[in-house]
């Protein structure tokens, strides 16, 4: 009883051969990890960005501009804002209508 | 599998290859998997801790830097998995997973054997952590004391005294549950 190997296997035996339900359960749970750190980092960004468009207003009325003078400005940064929901809609979106479409294309060259 | 398709894989892997990183944990789950289960003395906590640990694996695999082999890299991220863990535990939480574990599982062996796994277990759980882990490492020659030593960051010497110790010690329990 005074065999190393005979200690080891009485305190715990080591898988005879790879086991393909915990490669699984490891690549599930790798997967979910991944999930929800991407979830945070999307999380992050939101806030980011809601709160530097916020703060635009009370820095640019610090600097001494008005909603006059930001006008033009805010109407640019609206309308890029739309076109960039809108292709991120189209790509990825719930009708995914570009990637419907790119699909749909090896069978159009037939 | 040689070292340079381990390499291959690891290189897949970390450009998000899943089938890459599958077949690395195909590679390595047996040595990780044994050393969380002579740790712990649980089977489901140690594969429970060992799935954290390669999946923890897949996200720091570009800080691997090759110096060492990627199985003793895992070990490490087990081994601190592990140490997290335990101090979340209380001491009698473990003794009573131990007990219920061997209950379930070990049914099938002879009595005085598993007079003898419980007091190798309660053994171990006396033992410090770092010892444990030394002994959980090498006992069953899937590590050398080199790589143990790399894996606990500890020295070379202190792994192999704690090892020496260790076994003294598991040796003195089996001879008390011989006696009972």
């Amino acid at each position: 009883m005074s065999d190393d190997l005979d200690l080891a296997a009485l305190l715990g035996e080591a898988p005879k051969t790879p086991d393909p339900g915990f490669r699984f359960d490891v690549l599930a749970r790798t997967a979910e990890r991944a999930r929800r750190r991407h979830a945070r980092q999307q999380a992050f960004r939101t806030v980011v960005f809601f709160a530097l468009v916020g703060l635009i207003f009370p820095v640019a009325h610090t600097l001494g501009f008005g909603l006059p003078q930001l006008q033009p400005l805010l109407l640019v940064a609206g309308v890029l804002a739309l076109a960039y929901v809108l292709a991120v809609w189209t790509i990825e979106g719930p009708r995914a209508v570009l990637a419907r479409s790119r699909a749909v294309l090896p069978l159009l060259r037939r | 599998m040689n070292a340079g398709e381990e390499a291959r894989l690891i290189g897949l892997a970390r450009g998000g290859d899943f089938s890459a990183f599958g077949r690395l944990v195909d590679m390595h789950q047996a040595a990780v998997r044994a050393f969380l289960r002579r740790v712990t003395g649980n089977y489901a906590d140690a594969d429970d801790l060992a799935q954290e640990a390669f999946a923890r694996t897949w996200e720091v695999l570009n800080r691997f830097d090759g110096t060492s082999s990627l199985r003793t890299f895992i070990c490490g991220v087990a081994f601190q998995y592990w140490r997290r863990a335990r101090r979340a535990q209380s001491r009698r939480e473990i003794r009573e997973t131990a007990y219920a574990d061997l209950s379930d599982t070990q049914t099938d062996e002879p009595p005085e054997r598993a007079a003898q796994r419980l007091a190798l277990r309660k053994a171990m759980e006396e033992l410090p952590e770092d010892q444990r882990a030394a002994l959980a490492l090498c006992l069953g020659q899937e590590f050398t004391h080199g790589e143990a030593a790399e894996i606990l960051g500890l020295p070379l010497g202190t792994v192999k005294s704690h090892v020496t110790r260790g076994r003294a010690r598991l040796q003195a329990a089996l001879g008390v549950a011989g006696v009972e």
